[in-house]
């Protein structure tokens, strides 16, 4: 069964008048090292020592923290506070990085408090075959969070020549009437707004293709570029700067893949003029330890729209 | 003139203190959740999570807090 091993060696706050809840760092696999290597990372959280909470081959890494922290109106106040959030998103963070520097690890979401320990164990009792699996599929692999830009004025002049109709709009326009042309202005904008789109949506399908065939062993977390290509087509201040972003995704790249991932991206960017390239890690595998089982979401199994 | 090439930004683990848009981009709607519903800090319930996501998204408080961050947004970090 699962057992609580205390790694810190201090108790609980003595003084503490406010019930204690337990603040979830992240999932693991229980092995010998865990609890040395939990400790020794003990400064990162600045504050009450790390727990492990074992469940059969899985660990947690949880802390004690008082709960009234968590409670309602104290959050709506602290959410006007950037130092607070800042704090607690980088606490968060360095002990998600500092262990994931040392082993496998499924990244809690930010801010998840459980009131009991009890409830965290029988979860962890339930979800046991499924934690491993994901445990397994992020060894070894660290988190690249992506983008590809592409610049405007390149996309705009490369649409006539795929798109015929509107060459044939450019020039009714050159001879029509004012009115006419005012018209005729209009109904070419639009149909220019439609081929970027559709430009744009394609080149992100192919980015995608390419770098899956070129990086066999990278995963892409589906759901970000699907999610993110809404959002981009209307961001106004990508525009603002000239660029479209065609693919924003995060992808989970076995260390030794490092290299090839970042030349396979090099390689599609050089492919297309006007286009550049940004990503940033290694992080944790932030991305990729959702959804679990009964989590799933609509756009979970295609990675594009 | 940089700004506008290709770049990789290495994180935390590597060498450089991460910037908190960057971060918060990162950690906002991810990791895992340990159980179905995300409860908006209700006491006395099995799990509570601080949806900074939702919150920060649904509010004025979004474009205040973060915006001033915004401007600065440029990915830092060393060049290729």
């Amino acid at each position: 069964m699962a057992d609580v091993t205390d790694v810190g060696g201090t108790e609980p706050n003595g003084d503490q008048t406010s019930p204690q809840g337990w603040y979830f760092y992240g999932i693991t696999a229980r092995d010998d090292t865990l609890a040395d290597q939990v400790k020794s990372i003990h400064q990162m959280a600045h504050g009450e020592a790390l727990r492990v909470i074992e469940a059969g081959a899985v660990a947690v890494v949880v802390q004690p923290v008082p709960l009234n922290e968590f409670g309602p109106e104290t959050l709506a106040a602290r959410l006007d506070d950037i130092a607070w959030i800042e704090a607690a998103a980088r606490r968060h963070h360095d002990v998600i990085a500092a262990l994931h520097q040392r082993r496998a690890l499924l990244p809690a979401r930010f801010g998840a408090v459980y009131p009991s320990l009890e409830a965290l164990r029988s979860i962890l009792a339930d979800m046991h075959d499924t934690l491993r699996a994901h445990l397994e599929r992020v060894e070894g692999c660290d988190e690249w969070g992506m983008r590809l830009y592409s610049d405007r004025a390149v996309l705009l002049r490369s649409l006539d020549a795929a798109y015929p109709a509107l060459a044939e709009l450019r020039s009714e326009l050159e001879v029509a009437a004012p009115g006419r042309a005012y018209l005729l202005r209009r109904k070419l904008d639009d149909a220019c707004e439609q081929a970027a789109h559709e430009s744009l949506r394609a080149l992100a399908e192919d980015a995608h293709d390419y770098l899956i065939c070129q990086t066999r062993a990278v995963q892409f977390s589906p759901r970000a570029h699907s999610a993110q290509r809404a959002r981009s087509s209307s961001t106004s201040d990508e525009r603002a700067g000239g660029e479209d972003e065609v693919l924003r995704a995060d992808c989970l790249v076995p260390r030794a893949d490092r290299d090839a991932f970042t030349s396979a991206l090099e390689a599609f960017a050089a492919e297309h003029q006007g286009m550049r390239w940004m990503c940033s890690g290694p992080w944790p595998p932030y991305s990729f330890a959702m959804p679990l089982a009964g989590q799933s979401d609509d756009h979970s199994e295609k990675g594009l729209p | 003139m940089n700004s506008r090439a290709n770049r990789v930004s290495t994180s935390p683990s590597d060498t450089r203190q991460v910037t908190l848009l960057e971060l918060l981009d990162r950690l906002l709607d991810k990791g895992v959740v340990l159980r179905g519903d995300i409860t908006l800090s209700v006491a006395n319930v099995d799990l509570i999570v601080l949806d900074l996501a939702v919150m920060l998204a649904s509010a004025e408080r979004a474009s205040h807090l973060l915006m001033p961050l915004a401007v600065n947004e440029e990915l830092p970090g060393p060049a290729r």
